[in-house]
């Protein structure tokens, strides 16, 4: 299609109900304050300190040296890793580069992306590389770069999503048979100001930011599980430092759990295609 | 960035001297250098401020208040905040041009973040018509010159200009048909300070070198950092916006002593930016009545 003749609008809005623009207005905030006073049971059945289940598969980029295929239920987030391959700057480097290329399919979102990374994406694509590096060993491949592309195909919740890239990342360098010391595991919370709501969808970050802005915020916290590290943290919003404190600790414990999913696909997906390996 | 010009030897005696608590310029872990700061250094800008670290970094840093249209899916009540940062290619040898493209949008997107939503500013009373006008605020830094810790000058700076701006005001009037109209008034007298700037937070950075971390390192010092943890802390004593950055990661027990450390060290940082402010603002409000002067270069450090 050429876009310079046929311009879409640039963003969708849905249909309002029939009704003033202050009626909407109204039952949003009545469906806000709902979520807020019931949060121990959320919209989709979860508790709030439940996480949405993961699908995860590794493998199904022919093209690619590892890829991995991410799913919590909207999230939808494909990864390959092509390398290491020779490195073309001029200039020796004894350690390995990583090189991130993150992109949000033009209709992950609500309002539809560019084709062309946006100034968002571009940072996404450097917290992924700060993250997934400590991770590798560089020192094994020097003079080489190493290529992460990761794809978004759904979002849903932009700090639930990041948390999905980094740890579908970590798995499709480690199909790609790259030398790593730990897998590294992410996870997101909301912090309200009396308690946390753990992997939260779009639906519920959209109700948090129609709240007057009291103590409030987002986190995603990277780790290398096994080590004890954290490779990554990311945090908005406002809060005392008790509650990020305490938000903190939920984080690590949930990568912690994304970190046995992780471990026991790896290790049954190894079973499955080469079963003498962990005999 | 182009690689670092530093040896191992060099490295080791940094890394070694963090441990210690000896710094290449006698400070203690947690001692920020002196710095410089001057407001209402740009006459085209709603507000502005310049702040100088140490003998090194300085950002500058102009605010702009504009009214905007509110599209149909915003908030129909709010402002906005619009930031950008820039790495001028003249400050260091690293910001060459195209190498700096990452690092200015890093940096933009850090303060972005910093500043939105929860960072203090009152986005709700920067609304003129709900789902029609408001105000924005573009926030533009420009690095004139680089030795380490730039995102720490560069909220030092964006909160002066913030507390330098002054937003026109406006009268909304109301018309026959229900709806509404507003008008800016030119009149510099009426206008009004960002609602909240004092709430903005100020960012404390520490570098994490593998067996400690310092505070407002120099630029020796961050290339020898593994990692950096950038907490942005308000007056109350919230934390408005945390990030980690650079390549290598930091032990658990370690990181929450760092946050710990980080929001100690800003709660006795931003009592003195805000004496130093005041001081700032009494100074040029003296030098307007004496006459126009240049306050862009003459400063000196006190």
């Amino acid at each position: 299609m050429d876009r310079r003749h046929v311009t879409g609008p640039e963003r969708s809005v849905a249909p309002l109900p029939a009704g003033s623009m202050n009626e909407a207005v109204a039952t949003t905030q009545a469906q806000t304050a709902m979520f807020f006073d019931t949060q121990r049971n959320r919209q989709d059945g979860r508790t709030i300190d439940a996480m949405r289940p993961i699908f995860l598969k590794t493998g199904l980029i022919n093209q690619a040296s590892g890829s991995a295929y991410f799913e919590q239920n909207n999230i939808r987030v494909a990864c390959g890793v092509y390398g290491p391959r020779q490195n073309t700057q001029a200039q020796f480097n004894e350690n390995a580069r990583l090189d991130c290329g993150f992109k949000f399919a033009t209709f992950a979102c609500d309002k539809r992306r560019q084709f062309q990374r946006d100034p968002e994406e571009r940072e996404l694509s450097q917290i992924l590389i700060q993250a997934l590096t400590p991770a590798v060993r560089l020192g094994m491949y020097p003079k080489s770069t190493i290529d992460i592309y990761v794809t978004v195909i759904q979002s849903d919740g932009w700090w639930s999503t990041l948390a999905a890239a980094i740890t579908c990342a970590s798995v499709a360098l480690v199909d790609a048979g790259i030398d790593v010391i730990d897998i590294v595991t992410a996870s997101a919370v909301l912090v309200l100001p009396d308690g946390n709501v753990v992997d939260a969808t779009q639906q519920e970050e959209q109700a948090l930011s129609a709240q007057p802005p009291k103590c409030h915020g987002s986190l995603v916290v990277a780790q290398l599980p096994t080590h004890n590290e954290i490779a990554h943290v990311v945090q908005t919003g406002k809060m005392t430092p008790a509650q990020l404190t305490k938000a903190i600790d939920t984080c690590l414990g949930d990568s912690a759990k994304v970190h046995s999913v992780v471990s026991y696909y790896l290790r049954e997906a190894v079973l499955a295609t080469e079963p003498s390996v962990l005999a | 960035m182009a690689s670092a010009l530093i040896s191992t030897a060099e490295q080791a005696y940094i890394r070694q001297g963090v441990v210690e608590g000896i710094r290449g310029d006698g400070r203690g872990r947690a001692d920020y250098r002196d710095y410089l700061l001057s407001v209402n250094v740009i006459s085209h800008s709603s507000g502005s401020a310049r702040c100088r670290v140490g003998f090194g970094t300085d950002v500058l840093v102009g605010v702009k208040a504009e009214v905007a249209m509110i599209e149909p899916g915003e908030a129909p009540n709010r402002g906005r905040v619009q930031c950008h940062v820039e790495c001028s290619p003249s400050a260091a040898r690293q910001f060459q041009a195209r190498l700096t493209d990452e690092l200015n949008n890093d940096l933009t997107q850090f303060l972005t973040r910093a500043l939105n939503d929860f960072g203090g500013i009152d986005l709700d009373k920067l609304a003129i018509i709900p789902n029609q006008a408001c105000w924005v605020l573009y926030i533009d830094a420009m690095i004139l010159d680089f030795d380490g810790n730039v995102h720490d000058t560069l909220l030092i700076a964006t909160r002066a200009a913030l507390a330098n701006t002054r937003i026109p005001k406006v009268e909304v009037q109301a018309l026959e048909d229900g709806q509404q109209e507003y008008d800016v008034i030119d009149d510099p007298e009426a206008a009004t300070p960002v609602p909240g700037w004092e709430d903005a937070p100020l960012c404390v950075t520490l570098n994490w070198t593998g067996d400690g971390y310092v505070a407002d390192a120099t630029h020796q010092e961050e290339l020898c950092t593994d990692a950096k943890l950038m907490v942005c802390v308000n007056r109350h004593g919230d934390i408005c916006s945390m990030q980690k950055s650079t390549l290598g990661t930091i032990p658990q027990a370690t990181f929450l002593e760092m946050l710990e450390n980080a929001t100690k060290i800003a709660a006795q940082i931003i009592p003195t930016v805000d004496q130093r402010l005041k001081e700032e603002h009494e100074r040029t409000a003296q030098q307007v009545s004496g006459g126009h002067k240049s306050t862009f270069m003459t400063n000196t450090f006190l």
